[in-house]
């Protein structure tokens, strides 16, 4: 048993992670921190957390997270200097072409990365064969979704 | 190329050795550069790809590439995806061979 806690300036001990013993599915919540400082997988968390549907597509999903990410660009677009415009481009999200592209990279991304990292560590199952993924509902995503929203939005 | 001989395509394609780089400037991220490469050596959408996280972490591939711009970082790794050697420099040189 290593007891060497109040060592002072020690910096390459390696602090014990309680946090991630913490109770509940036995996952550690450092994981799940991780998985979702990523904006798209917080983008599938949230579609999931406001579904009443356990099982999700993959194409529903990207649908989703590509409109979000539209409307984020949209946001930074419009935000700096220009105030005055008011509406003018109200919907150039582009061709439907272009949607769709980008439809199909995100849903690449999601099934490729993320999706699979959710599923490692054990928020959601998703089954690539299926391209179909289930979500029973976690109040750690929850948790965790409303802190980094609070601290987005200040 | 003979790429442009679509009637050769799906045998021809799958047991050919390739190479991609890497553009820095694309907005693609070098995993997922790494993913069309593999679906389009093998004929298949980049959806029927088994996960490529279950191989290998995107990020850390990611992060291998982007670590290729400093000076210093040398090696190179390689690993096995859906029936493919596949070679990955830090500068972004991928390359891809039939595996066995």
């Amino acid at each position: 048993m290593p007891d060497d806690t109040s060592d002072g300036g020690d910096e390459e001990t390696p602090a014990p992670f309680d946090a991630d013993s913490a109770e509940g599915s036995g996952r550690p919540i450092g994981d799940l921190f991780e998985t979702v400082s990523d904006r798209r997988a917080r983008y599938v968390l949230a579609h999931l957390e406001s579904l009443s549907v356990d099982v999700v597509d993959l194409e529903d999903v990207a649908e989703y997270v590509a409109q979000r990410e539209r409307a984020a660009e949209r946001e930074t677009e419009s935000n700096p200097s220009d105030d005055s415009v008011g509406q003018g481009s109200g919907d150039d999200a582009g061709s439907g072409v272009d949607v769709e592209r980008h439809c199909h990279r995100v849903a690449v991304a999601l099934h490729h990365n993320h999706l699979p990292k959710l599923d490692a560590v054990a928020v959601l199952d998703y089954d690539p064969r299926s391209r179909t993924l289930r979500y029973w509902g976690d109040v750690r995503v929850a948790t965790v979704l409303d802190l980094l929203e609070a601290s987005e939005n200040r | 190329m003979r790429d442009t001989d679509e009637s050769r395509d799906d045998a021809d394609r799958r047991t050919e050795r390739r190479h991609v780089r890497y553009d820095p400037d694309a907005t693609d991220r070098p995993s997922e550069l790494l993913v069309r490469a593999v679906a389009d050596a093998a004929g298949v959408d980049p959806l029927e790809l088994d996960p490529l996280f279950r191989t290998v972490d995107p990020d850390v591939l990611d992060e291998f590439v982007a670590a290729g711009a400093l000076p210093d970082v040398d090696g190179q790794v390689s690993f096995t995806y859906e029936g493919y050697r596949v070679t990955v420099h830090p500068s972004g040189l991928f390359g891809l061979e039939p595996a066995e």
